[in-house]
């Protein structure tokens, strides 16, 4: 019995050991393509994000949430791997690509690409003022290497001229780059904020009386 | 870490030239030029470091001839210029380890590559099957050629190992010497320096393959215009110096589809414009399109064995997303054309072309 014990002490070592050892690296391309009829990510107010105010993520959910509202909590477990919130040279143009990114626990998966409007680092999610989230059915799972000869950083592109799915946001016919269309985020009051609108429509309420 | 080539080879050029003047009044003597470059490879601390590594030089001129006809795959010479079957030789994997170099000043074939399969006292047959067995379309009479041997692994590294590469028993405890596939698959073969601890038991001495510990891959041929990567898993820093007869000819390299690893054949540094890999719109060199999708890629590898990639820009917009000129990939805006490629390296181009040529020209006269 004390045996198997340490056999099995001494296997779980070594795959930590291999787990360690291992890099998953791949080029994440992501956002639009730079061509005619490329998509713009714009604000609620269907205006293209300026650099500094939004920020762009490809990611994932380490959760998958039970459904896709425009409210924060839906993003209580994504997670970034590679974001920017520089848009140029367009307002709401994103192409680009973060190179060698460390992708371990993300092989496999189909990215998303989220845009939080009104802040520029996914980490303060809680305090963004919009939200859309995208995708292509086009894309492939995300793959890796260990950056050796070997086995070679990888390619993962997702970079797309129109995206297909679009699980929030609003799509804005003709407001992207040379006759693209535009991806607009969108916001759904919080619980809270129902229950602040809901106390100023009753005080609304109450003073109407009164003056009657 | 930068992979820094030190290049020593106008002292010895020059020394070759006043050595020639000096000798004209005694006895007309000409010499090749040679010289020589310095690759340094990093210490390592705790994971591997890679370094490319190429010699842009050559083994000196076998022969010359001017073609007076062409059948097939068999190029007559105008004289007897060569010793018959000096040229038949193979290497560890039975590549012809001679090839000629078309030298037909300002000709659309000048630089053109070909392996020689035999030859007799006045002629050449040559390797034309990637030109459907016939190579009248490409050579021609009154071309100008030489004849030149292929570097092999030994002209770099040493017969016996001479920079003290990790070596042991096995891959696993040495140093490991990458040869990407000349067929665009990117497809690496991995040799190391074998010393075997029990006297020969095991393979013995010498250059091996992973996997193969008996075949003595010593002279294993290295095309003029590619290179190979090392893998050094430990020890300190190496200064690895490549020697070899300064080349003066025009080549074409060619790149094929997918993953090409490449050298410029000119023992000088150079950046990735003065490289002449892009030429401004004409068929030859990297594809070039509006962003990295829709160009060729050039990899440069980092001592970590991750890469550094660049592409050459064309922007379609009139300079709205970045204008023209070598970026790095997922940077349209910042210029790369300054990127060094130093002398004695190599580079990874992968062609998303149908076939192209990197035509060189040398950056200097002999």
């Amino acid at each position: 019995m004390n045996k198997y014990k340490i056999l099995t002490c001494t296997f779980l070592f070594s795959g930590i050991v291999v787990s360690v050892n291992s890099q998953s690296l791949t080029n994440l391309g992501y956002g639009t393509q730079i061509a005619s009829g490329a998509t713009l990510f714009l604000d609620n107010s269907n205006v293209g994000l300026t650099s500094g105010n939004a920020v762009v993520s490809i990611g994932y959910f380490s959760s998958l949430p039970g459904a896709f509202v425009a409210t924060s909590s839906t993003f209580d477990s994504w997670v970034s791997l590679a974001e920017t919130s520089t848009f140029s040279p367009l307002n709401g143009f994103v192409s680009t690509v973060s190179n060698n990114t460390d992708v371990a626990g993300a092989v496999g998966l189909v990215p998303y690409i989220a845009v939080f409007s009104g802040i520029n680092d996914s980490v303060n999610y809680s305090s963004a003022t919009g939200f859309s989230l995208v995708q292509s059915s086009t894309w492939s799972a995300i793959t890796a290497g260990s950056g050796t000869p070997e086995s070679p950083v990888t390619d993962s592109e997702y970079r797309t001229l129109s995206f297909d799915t679009i699980h929030l946001g609003s799509l804005q016919t003709g407001l992207g780059f040379s006759g693209g269309d535009g991806i607009a985020t969108e916001v759904v009051p919080e619980p809270s904020a129902f229950a602040a609108i809901a106390g100023v429509l009753a005080l609304g309420a109450v003073g109407a009386r009164r003056r009657r | 870490m930068k992979d820094s080539a030190k290049l020593t080879l106008w002292g010895l050029t020059s020394f070759a030239i006043l050595f020639s003047a000096a000798s004209v009044t005694a006895q007309s003597v000409t010499t090749d030029p040679v010289g020589y470059v310095t690759n340094e490879i990093p210490a390592v601390s705790s994971e591997p470091v890679y370094v490319s590594v190429s010699r842009p030089f050559h083994s000196g001129d076998q022969g010359s001839a001017t073609v007076a006809s062409v059948t097939g795959s068999i190029i007559t010479t105008s004289s007897s210029a060569f010793e018959a079957g000096a040229f038949s030789a193979v290497d560890s994997l039975g590549a012809s380890l001679y090839y000629i170099v078309v030298t037909t000043p300002d000709a659309t074939n000048e630089g053109l590559v070909l392996d020689v399969v035999s030859n007799t006292a006045d002629s050449i047959t040559v390797d034309a099957s990637g030109l459907g067995g016939d190579v009248s379309g490409v050579i021609s009479a009154n071309d100008t050629l030489i004849v030149r041997k292929y570097s092999v692994l030994s002209d770099l590294f040493g017969a016996s190992n001479d920079f003290d590469l990790n070596s042991g028993q096995d891959d696993t405890s040495s140093d490991i010497i990458y040869v990407m596939s000349n067929d665009g698959v990117g497809t690496f073969s991995r040799y190391y320096y074998q010393t075997d601890a029990f006297s020969g038991l095991f393979g013995g001495d010498g250059w091996r393959a992973v996997g193969d510990i008996n075949t003595d891959h010593s002279n294993l041929r290295l095309a003029p215009d590619s290179g190979v990567f090392i893998k050094r898993i430990s020890g300190g820093a190496l200064s690895l110096v490549t020697t070899g007869v300064v080349s003066d000819a025009d080549i074409l390299t060619p790149l094929v589809p997918g993953f090409n690893l490449i050298s410029s054949t000119y023992a000088i540094d150079s950046t990735l414009s003065t490289l002449g890999l892009y030429s401004n719109g004409s068929t030859e060199g990297v594809v070039s399109g509006q962003d990295d999708q829709t160009s060729d890629i050039v990899y440069v590898l980092n001592p970590d064995g991750t890469y550094a990639r660049y592409y050459y820009q064309t922007d379609a917009f009139g300079g709205l997303f970045g204008g023209d000129g070598w970026r790095a990939v997922g940077d349209i805006n910042t210029p790369k054309d300054s990127v060094e490629i130093p002398a004695g390296s190599a580079i990874i181009v992968n062609h998303i072309g149908s076939g192209n040529n990197w035509a060189t020209a040398a950056p200097y006269s002999l």
